[in-house]
């Protein structure tokens, strides 16, 4: 195991190094830059803006100069707002991970849930009507379900703020203010976690499904451990095995923000920012926030395979 | 999969000379047996004959355009209502479906073969195999999509390719962006399955490896490639109209399921006009919904231990 | 799971790109005022024809303010703006947003103000222009202080002017296009180490020597002054890097005082108990970032007291219901416009342009997309500027035979296909159309069947915006639909129009344009200059440039409590900050 880590870990410096290749020849190859798209400059300020930014040099030169810094941590300048990357990124992400990670919590137990008992009450009435909810999410965009909510739940029935993190001009503090936290998260919460239970259900009502027809499972039945013993403490153990992969897919999903969540809920997120950038072209923020999630979807991989051997003695990482 | 007796299909295996003996033919047998997936069949069938037959009958043409006659509700000239522009929702929707349906099947077809296969091999070579796949793996989803595709755009405008024949390349650059979470789910399945007993039989009948993938290890990932399937289906239908604002998808005045949903993403529409949204929005549901009735149908067949109680 | 995040990722791009790239269009204002930015209105939105009454310009007043909620009326020392996200860059000389410049301009007064009918006046400094039109003096008016009590001096204004002539100043401003103060290049190279055009007189009086006649140098020498003591301790000529650190902490001498900036969420601000034209009467001023989605829904709860929505009939229908907030509406400044590429020989005969703007509905898509909320246009001005005509304007009613008749005599035939040809080139149009923008969702379905009456094959394709910017700077295109915004000064269009001009980049030019921009450049008497600008727009209609589209209209809503506001394209809220009132 210790081996394989160790081989693992330096597997991920050629791979991240792959990567910010990859990133930085396509960002040159985008059609467009940020100094461009003001139309109302003169070609002479364009050229001077580009020198200015370093952006007149060929892409190679400008990787190597970009690769340099950030080994040094400086992952170069924000064009849109003008300070660092880093400063950017770490003014919206914690906002981003506060609703993630709440709303991964909540899409976990209750796709859990939802999945142990449409598998064990296949094709029941209850296994249709999730069925029919789960498609239904899927088939219509999500901004819908977004306008839905601030339609019926914040405007109509006024049991939560229509957006935003804090009530606007409000100096509480202490209890009170991670209350207002509280209330203003309702919302985003509740849609990121309607979203995101309707794939994850279909996955362990899958895996469920698998094991209980398994003949230990029989077995256990037929010595009359009690059902919920069976399905909770039996089944659904092996049954979350595969949804190990699944959790390494989480990590930088943690991260990387809901744009559209938090756009309609206005909240100042990360994954709003990164559309921005990527409307305008705002290259280095790319460039570094897209790097520290590609760090993250690595990692995270490692992590899935690791558990995984972990959990599964019989899979065997060579 | 924590299987602790050898799997049946092993059986299968043994006594090659049944005839029929593989799984794929047995799974279809019982698909047929399923009512839920044959009404899933027919509502597709349905879809498609709708679709491809139903403009013929419409007395109106994608160039019929009448902004006076515009964001009118349901009536007996317009079954589904107009949009802003005073065209036929009911033509749109079908006219949609062409593109839409056939740009969904492709792209699950080419995500899930390409991570299967992919998954699979990783799985069950491991070592440099596996390293060279997952590293591919690890690099694409470290990808965004969205530059890729804007690029991908801008050289097909280059290359003056006509705008009507993009969406078929399309199809391919969906499925080609969503293959890598089916490949590892599927090898991280195909890893603990290729230690179960049955594969040491297989191992021991000196099977071919393509053989032990296709006929053995594969059948058995069955369930979550359905899964991942019929999801598929419905995230590229919707993705699609996404692709078409970066100049990859269908070319207004075409329509098409996702880019007839999206027209009417905000609040007014959505409170004043659901004939707007609805309709595309309840193709999209039957078409995923009819696939996951054919899916869990053919999952139930290739599990011949689940004896569903119906 | 990347599947998930994929298509969420595309969807939000979808409703994205709609604000962005109107945005983008807008932004592209012809302009050389240091403070021209990306006015994120979304451009469009469908609603019902026909109807009521429709008011373009003027108020729509509340019509019950008892329906007003508690939230907004327990707030009585409060107002709240709702606004899209600043990035945090609060400066006068580097906002580049209109959101950035908005708390800007609170926290920062200029020399000259905009008054509401466009015309300038001073607002820190008295001004005066020499009559060769080179020399302009500045003299500040008495006890004005920068927050910390230091006064404002004319030494401020010099350090102000000079940073914009750094060789390493990347804010929004110009200067060389728009102000080019004598010396200034010089600096600019590092050859000098002070600006020569630039003189301080005494604490109060300034003067700016310029290279040549500019009628828009009054607009950049006159904005906004930072304090050199505060911004200028670490300032090194060619590098402004420390500058960044500043952005959050600004020290000004405006209406507010900077409280507190939560990104992405608000930017609180109290009023400065100092300022110089009367301490404001409301005591804190918050911006409250909100989103389209969202900002209706805002108002109607009271949770913010101003927006900016879109101006459509369903909106307005909507905010008449709720009774409490009266609307502001007025033409925006600026003008959507088809753009044909005039490198491309069949862009090049006039009759070619003119058949095509007879050929194509205009009526309809404009309808289509504002439903009454904007109109045709055939000259690019505002009705509202003092240089507008529509003496001797053609107004190219959608006609189909005259421009068939016109297509005939440019020598385009109908070939064996229907589709016309010339020398054997069969006449083909590709579309770029930036995407997702509903105004070219109503423009494609029109102008293929239009254009496929008159026998012309158009095809379109759609790019995101940047992707578009990037095909019409290389000359990749044959037509495109985008907007320019306008400044109150009608010169800045030259930049569009002249030959040489800095944003034509359509390879237009006409010799006669050319010529009567000089002459409106090169005097400051008003009448002569109208006179002037008249043959320009009758030129402008007959030539076409650009197949002139709309212009539409923006609106603020605000809460029937808070009074005051007095809004125009020209002017914006930031003007009555001091002297607005909560009820």
């Amino acid at each position: 195991m210790k081996q394989f880590l160790i081989r693992r870990i330096l597997q991920m410096i050629p791979t991240l190094i792959g990567v910010s290749i990859i990133l930085f020849s396509v960002f040159s190859m985008v059609p467009g830059n940020f100094i461009d798209s003001n139309q109302t400059i003169s070609a002479e300020r364009a050229a001077e803006l580009k020198h200015i930014h370093g952006l007149d040099k060929p892409a190679t030169e400008r990787y190597f100069i970009w690769a340099s810094n950030a080994l040094k941590g400086d992952f170069g300048y924000s064009f849109q707002h003008k300070v660092d990357v880093t400063t950017v990124i770490d003014r919206y992400i914690w906002n981003s991970v506060l609703i993630a990670a709440f709303s991964m919590i909540f899409t976990w137990i209750i796709a859990i849930f939802i999945g142990v008992f449409s598998a064990v009450k296949k094709y029941s009435l209850y296994d249709g009507i999730i069925t029919f909810i789960v498609f239904g999410l899927m088939s219509l965009p999500s901004f819908f379900l977004g306008l839905l909510a601030i339609k019926f739940i914040a405007v109509d029935m006024g049991w939560a703020p229509v957006g935003g993190m804090y009530t606007t001009g409000s100096s509480a503090t202490g209890f009170a203010k991670v209350f207002d936290l509280l209330e203003h998260m309702i919302l985003p919460v509740t849609v990121l976690t309607a979203l995101g239970v309707g794939g994850l259900t279909r996955y362990f009502r899958t895996s469920m499904l698998d094991i209980i027809n398994q003949d230990y499972i029989r077995t256990a039945r037929a010595k009359g451990v009690k059902e919920s013993t069976v399905i909770f403490k039996h089944a659904l153990r092996n049954a979350l095995i595969p949804a190990i992969t699944l959790l390494g897919f989480e990590l930088p999903a943690l991260f990387s923000g809901a744009m559209i969540t938090e756009k309609i809920f206005n909240w100042p997120g990360i994954g709003r920012v990164y559309l921005d950038a990527l409307n305008y072209r705002d290259y280095f923020l790319l460039m570094g926030y897209l790097m520290f999630l590609s760090f993250l979807t690595v990692l995270g991989n490692l992590l899935a395979d690791t558990l995984y051997g972990l959990v599964d003695p019989r899979v065997r990482l060579k | 999969m924590s299987q602790v007796t050898a799997n049946p299909n092993v059986t299968t295996a043994a006594e090659p000379k049944v005839k029929s003996a593989s799984p794929w033919v047995l799974a279809f047998r019982q698909v047929r047996q399923s009512k839920l997936a044959i009404f899933g069949i027919v509502m597709l069938l349905l879809m498609f004959l709708i679709c491809f037959f139903g403009p013929f009958f419409s007395p109106y043409t994608i160039d019929t355009l009448n902004i006076r006659n515009g964001n009118k509700a349901p009536s007996a000239a317009h079954w589904l209502g107009t949009d802003n522009l005073g065209r036929d929702i009911l033509l749109r929707v079908m006219l949609a479906g062409r593109i839409s349906l056939l740009v969904g099947f492709v792209a699950m077809m080419v995500s899930v073969s390409i991570g299967s296969l992919l998954g699979a091999i990783a799985g069950f070579y491991r070592g440099w195999v596996d390293t060279i796949i997952m590293r591919i793996i690890d690099i694409m989803m470290s990808i965004p999509s969205l530059p890729l595709l804007i690029i991908l755009g801008s050289i097909l405008s280059d290359w003056k390719i006509p705008p009507s024949e993009r969406i078929y390349i399309v199809m391919f650059m969906l499925g080609i962006l969503s293959w890598p979470g089916l490949a590892r789910l599927v090898r991280g399945q195909i890893l603990s399955l290729r230690e179960q007993e049955f594969m040491q039989a297989a191992e021991s009948l000196g099977l071919r490896d393509s053989k032990k993938i296709f006929r053995h290890l594969l059948p058995n990932t069955i369930p979550i490639i359905i899964v991942n399937a019929t999801l598929a289906v419905g995230g590229a239908i919707l993705m699609e109209s996404v692709l078409s604002y970066l100049g990859l998808g269908v070319v207004p005045p075409t329509p098409s399921w996702g880019n007839m949903i999206s027209a009417a993403n905000n609040l007014i529409d959505f409170q004043k006009r659901p004939w707007l949204w609805i309709p595309p929005g309840v193709c999209v549901f039957i078409t995923v919904m009819s696939f996951n009735f054919v899916g869990d149908a053919l999952r139930d067949a290739f599990d011949p231990k689940s004896k569903s109680k119906r | 799971m990347k599947k998930r995040l994929l298509t969420v990722l595309s969807l939000v791009l979808a409703l994205t790109l709609v604000l962005s790239a109107c945005g983008g269009n807008d932004s592209a204002s012809s302009t050389g005022n240091g403070n021209t930015n990306t006015n994120n209105s979304s451009e469009g939105n469908s609603n019902e024809g026909g109807g009521d009454e429709i008011i373009t310009n003027g108020v729509i007043p509340a019509s019950d303010p008892s329906k007003n909620p508690a939230a907004a009326t327990n707030r009585t020392d409060t107002v709240i703006i709702g606004m899209t996200a600043p990035n945090g860059i609060f400066n006068p000389l580097f906002a580049e947003t209109t959101y950035d410049v908005y708390v800007a301009e609170a926290l920062f007064d200029s020399l000259v103000k905009i008054e509401k009918d466009g015309s300038y006046s001073p607002q820190m400094a008295d001004y005066e222009v020499s009559e060769d039109g080179l020399v302009y003096t500045f003299t500040l008016k008495d006890g004005i202080k920068w927050t910390d009590g230091t006064p404002v001096t004319a030494k401020d204004i010099a350090f102000s002017r000079t940073l914009l002539f750094d060789s390493s100043y990347d804010g929004p401003t110009d200067v060389m296009q728009s102000a080019p103060i004598k010396g200034g290049q010089d600096y600019k190279d590092g050859k000098a180490t002070s600006i020569s055009g630039i003189k301080v007189v005494n604490d109060k009086t300034i003067e700016f020597t310029m290279d040549s006649v500019n009628p828009l140098a009054l607009a950049t020498l006159g904005s906004g002054v930072i304090p050199e003591h505060y911004y200028g301790k670490d300032y090194k000529q060619g590098n402004l890097g420390f500058m960044k650190d500043l952005f959050t902490k600004p020290l000004g001498n405006g209406a507010y005082i900077l409280k507190k900036f939560a990104p992405g969420q608000e930017v609180v601000m109290e009023a400065n108990p100092d300022y110089y034209a009367g301490a404001p009467k409301v005591k804190n001023l918050i911006y409250k970032v909100t989103t389209d989605e969202t900002l209706v829904s805002n108002l109607q709860t009271g949770e913010t007291d101003m927006d900016f929505p879109t101006a459509s009939k369903d909106q307005i229908e909507d905010i008449k219901a709720m009774g409490f907030l009266d609307t502001q509406i007025f033409p925006t400044n600026g003008y959507g416009y088809i753009a044909m590429n005039h490198n491309d020989p069949k862009f090049k005969d006039q009759k070619v342009r003119q058949a095509l703007t007879y050929g194509l509905d205009r009526q309809q898509i404009v309808d289509a997309v504002y439903q009454g909320y904007a109109k045709v246009i055939n000259v690019p001005q505002s009705d509202l500027s003092w240089s507008y005509t529509d003496e001797g304007i053609e107004k190219y009613d959608f006609d189909l035979e005259k421009a068939k008749q016109l297509l005939d005599e440019a020598g385009w035939v109908p070939g064996a296909d229907g589709i016309r040809e010339k020398d054997g080139v069969k006449f083909k149009i590709n579309f770029a159309a930036t995407s997702p923008n509903p105004v070219n969702d109503a423009i494609i379905p029109i102008a293929t069947a239009n254009y496929k009456e008159l026998g012309i094959d158009f095809v379109a394709e759609q790019m995101d915006f940047n992707a578009v910017i990037d095909k019409r700077k290389k000359g990749d295109f044959d037509m495109l639909f985008m907007a320019w915004g306008l400044t109150p000064d009608p010169q800045s269009m030259q930049n569009v129009y002249m030959t040489s001009g800095s944003q034509n980049d359509i390879g237009y030019s006409n010799a006669k344009i050319d010529e009567l921009f000089k002459k409106t450049g090169s005097t400051v008497n008003q009448e002569e200059r109208k006179e002037l600008f008249k043959q320009v727009y009758q030129e402008m209609n007959a030539d076409l440039p650009y197949i002139y589209l709309y212009q539409r209209s923006d609106m603020w809503s605000m809460n029937n409590r808070v009074k005051g506001f007095d809004l125009s394209p020209y002017k914006n809220f930031t003007g009555d900050l001091n002297v607005i009132s909560v009820q």
